[in-house]
C-alpha cells in the first residue's frame, strides 16, 4: 500500500514537473506550423527521457552516488571539466529562457512591461532556494505544476481527429519548409531530453536516501510519469494545431502562444495559460539552478544539499545564486525570449552526447551499478535517439541560423 | 639518492620508455597494497593510451581500439615497482626491456 | 588489501569523521626512492593541484583563479593517507572537518559572501 502511494506521488510529481517553457514553446510552434506531423519528435524525446530518468534513479539507488559525482569518480579530471562546463553554461541559458517565460506570464497577467519581471522572478526563485528544503521545492513545484493539465482538458474539448494525431506519432517527411521542420524537431527533442533533469533527479534520489529496493518503483514512476508528461506536450501541440492553423497564425513571438487557450476557454483561458506558463517556468528555474549547483559541487567534492542552511553549504549556495543571476542578466539585457528558448533547446540536442555518453558508460560499469547494469535495450534506445538528435542538431542549427 | 615526493596524477599518460629506448606504453594504473597505516606500491600498469582506458567501457574499448588500429597493444603490461625508474618523473624509464614484462589481459 | 590508486583513490570524494564532505582527492602524493617500494603518502586538494593536471596552455587561468579565491594562497592542502578510516565509494578520513584547513575556502565563502546575506 505504501509502495502504491509512493508510485502515485512519483508519477504525479513527474507530470506536474514536466512542462516548462521549452516544451511549451516547441510543441506550440510545431502544432502551429506543421499540425500533427511532429508528434513523433515528442514521442522519441519522451521515450529517451524515460530510459534516462530511470537510469539516473537506478544509479543513485545502487551506487549511492549522484550522477555528477559518479562522473568525476569514473572519468577523473580534467575530462570531467568538459560536461561540467558545457552543462553549466547550457543550464544558465535554459534558465534564462525559463525566466523569460515567467516574465511573460507575469506580463500577461498584469499588463506591465517585460524586462521588469525578470529580476523579480529570479529573486523569488532564489528566495525559495535560500529558505526551502528539497522536499518542499520538489513537491510544491510539481503539485502546483498540475495546473498544466489544463492543456489536456483543452485538447479534449477541441475534439481532435485522434487517428490523424496518432499518424503524427510516426516520423514523416515535411511537406513544406523542411529546414524549419527539422529545426523544430531538434528543439522538441532537446526540450524533452534535458540533462539538467538527470542531475536533479539523481541528486534528489541520493537526498532521499534511495537504495536497491527502490529500483523497481523507480522504473514504474519513470515510465508512467514521463509518459503522462509527454502526453502533456502532445496536448499542447494538438491545441496549437487546432486553434492556430485554421486561423493561419504562425508563432513568431512569445506572446502569440498565449492565444491558444482563449478560443476554447474564453477569458479564463488566457489567465489559465499565464498561470500554467508561470508556474511551469518557475518550477523549472528552481530545478535548473539546483542542477548546476549539484553538478559543480559534486564535481569538486563540496558539501551539497538543499536541506541545510545556506551558510552550511556556502559554495553550493553560491553556485545556484550565480546561476540565477546569470540567467537574469541574459533576460534583462533584452535578448528575445522565444529565440533563446528555441536555440537553447536545439543546443541541448547538439550537446547531448557530452552528457549522455559518459552516463551510458557509467551505467554499464559493474564497479558502479553492480548487477544493475543496463540491458541492451536501454543502451540501444538511448544511443539511437541521442545520436539522431545530435545529427539533426548539427545539420539544422547552422541552416536555421543562416536562414533567419 | 633521497626520497622525493611525486604527484601520481601527473605520472598518468606519461610515455614510458624501456631500457632499449623503445616505447613501452603509458602509465594507466598503480597497484598498491595496504600495509597497516601505509599504502605500498607494488606495480605499475602500462597501457597504450591511458586516456582511452578511463573513457571507454570494456566492451567499447576493445572495439574502439580495433577501429583505431591499437588492438595489437590491447594488453596491459605489468611493471613491478623496482623496474620503473622515476628519477625524472617527466621521463619514466624501465630498467628492463619491455619483453620481460608480464602481459595482463584486459 | 589490494588498491588501485587511480580507480580507488584519485578523484574520490573524501569525507570526515562525521561523514561530511571534505573535498575530492585532486592529487595523490607518493614518496619515491630508488631502492624501496614507493609509498603513497598524501591526498592533495586544491585548485593548484587541479591546475597542474590541465594541458599547459590552460594552466594559467585555473591557477590564477585558485590563487585569487583561496585564502591560503599557493600551497595545496595535504591529508595523510594514514588517516584513512574507511575505503569505499567515499574515503573516510579521521579528521574533524569543522576545524580542518581543507574546508578553508568553504569557510571563507561563508564568512565573506553567503554569511553576509540575511537569512543564511
Amino acid at each position: 500500500m505504501k509502495k502504491l502511494l509512493e508510485i502515485t506521488l512519483g508519477i504525479v510529481t513527474s507530470i506536474g514537473g514536466f512542462l516548462e517553457v521549452g516544451s511549451l514553446a516547441t510543441s506550440a510552434q510545431a502544432g502551429a506550423a506543421f499540425g500533427y506531423q511532429l508528434i513523433w519528435a515528442i514521442v522519441l524525446g519522451t521515450i529517451c527521457l524515460i530510459f534516462l530518468v530511470e537510469m539516473s534513479g537506478r544509479l543513485a539507488a545502487v551506487s549511492k552516488q549522484p550522477l555528477a559525482g559518479a562522473m568525476r569518480d569514473r572519468f577523473g579530471y580534467p575530462f570531467f571539466l568538459i560536461p561540467l562546463v558545457a552543462m553549466s553554461l547550457l543550464g544558465v541559458l535554459v534558465l534564462a529562457s525559463e525566466l523569460g517565460g515567467l516574465s511573460l506570464a507575469l506580463q500577461l497577467v498584469t499588463g506591465a512591461s517585460f524586462p521588469w519581471w525578470a529580476p523579480l522572478g529570479a529573486f523569488a526563485a532564489w528566495l525559495l532556494l535560500w529558505k526551502g528544503t528539497f522536499s518542499i521545492i520538489e513537491k510544491g513545484a510539481s503539485l502546483f505544476g498540475l495546473i498544466t493539465l489544463v492543456f489536456v482538458v483543452a485538447a479534449f474539448r477541441l475534439h481532435p481527429d485522434w487517428t490523424r494525431a496518432a499518424a503524427g506519432a510516426l516520423p514523416s517527411m515535411p511537406r513544406h519548409e523542411p529546414m524549419r521542420y527539422w529545426f523544430i524537431a531538434v528543439s522538441i527533442m532537446g526540450a524533452s531530453i534535458a540533462p539538467y533533469l538527470l542531475y536533479f533527479y539523481s541528486a534528489g534520489a541520493v537526498e532521499d536516501k534511495w537504495n536497491e529496493t527502490d529500483v523497481p518503483v523507480n522504473r514504474i514512476t519513470a515510465t508512467f510519469g514521463m509518459s503522462f508528461g509527454g502526453a502533456l506536450s502532445v496536448a499542447v501541440l494538438v491545441v496549437a494545431a487546432l486553434v492556430l492553423v485554421p486561423r493561419g497564425i504562425r508563432i513568431e513571438r512569445f506572446d502569440q502562444i498565449a492565444l491558444i487557450l482563449t478560443p476554447i476557454m474564453g477569458r479564463s483561458g488566457f489567465f489559465l495559460f499565464a498561470a500554467a506558463l508561470g508556474i511551469a517556468c518557475f518550477g523549472a528555474m528552481l530545478e535548473i539552478a539546483l542542477s548546476v549547483a549539484y553538478l559543480v559541487s559534486q564535481g569538486f567534492g563540496w558539501k551539497w544539499t538543499e536541506d541545510a542552511r545556506p551558510r552550511d553549504v556556502a559554495r553550493f549556495s553560491l553556485v545556484y545564486t550565480a546561476t540565477l543571476i546569470g540567467g537574469a542578466i541574459i533576460v534583462i539585457v533584452g535578448v528575445d525570449p522565444l529565440a533563446i528558448t528555441l536555440m537553447s533547446m536545439a543546443l541541448t540536442s547538439a550537446l547531448l552526447p557530452i552528457a549522455i555518453v559518459p552516463f551510458l558508460i557509467l551505467m554499464n560499469d559493474p564497479h558502479f551499478v553492480g548487477q544493475h547494469r543496463n540491458g541492451w535495450i536501454s543502451n540501444t534506445v538511448v544511443c539511437a535517439i541521442v545520436g539522431l538528435a545530435f545529427v539533426l542538431a548539427v545539420v539544422s542549427i547552422p541552416l536555421e541560423l543562416m536562414g533567419s | 639518492m633521497g626520497v622525493r615526493n611525486i604527484n601520481v596524477e601527473l605520472l598518468l599518460d606519461k610515455e614510458v620508455k624501456d631500457s632499449e629506448g623503445r616505447s613501452a606504453g603509458r602509465i594507466e594504473e598503480i597497484r598498491a597494497r595496504r600495509d597497516g597505516e601505509g599504502i605500498i606500491v607494488e606495480a605499475y600498469h602500462l597501457g597504450p593510451q591511458a586516456l582511452l582506458e578511463r573513457l571507454a567501457a570494456p566492451v567499447m574499448r576493445l572495439s574502439l581500439m580495433r577501429v583505431l588500429g591499437l588492438h595489437r597493444h590491447s594488453h596491459s603490461l605489468r611493471v613491478p615497482w623496482d623496474q620503473l625508474d622515476l628519477s625524472d618523473p617527466e621521463r619514466p624509464v624501465l630498467r628492463c626491456p619491455r619483453e620481460e614484462l608480464v602481459k595482463l589481459a584486459r | 588489501m589490494e588498491i588501485a590508486v587511480v580507480r580507488d583513490l584519485l578523484d574520490k570524494q573524501l569525507i570526515d569523521r562525521d561523514g561530511e564532505a571534505l573535498g575530492r582527492a585532486d592529487g595523490v602524493v607518493m614518496a619515491y626512492s630508488a631502492d624501496a617500494p614507493p609509498r603513497i603518502m598524501y591526498f592533495e586538494l586544491g585548485a593548484q593541484t587541479l591546475a597542474r593536471r590541465l594541458p599547459r596552455p590552460f594552466q594559467g587561468v585555473l591557477a590564477w583563479l585558485g590563487h585569487r579565491l583561496s585564502p591560503r594562497g599557493s600551497s595545496p592542502y595535504r591529508l595523510e593517507v594514514s588517516r584513512i578510516i574507511q575505503l569505499g565509494r567515499t574515503i573516510k578520513i579521521d579528521i574533524d572537518g569543522t576545524r580542518s584547513a581543507a574546508r578553508e575556502t568553504e569557510r571563507w565563502v561563508r564568512d565573506h559572501i553567503i554569511g553576509r546575506i540575511p537569512g543564511s
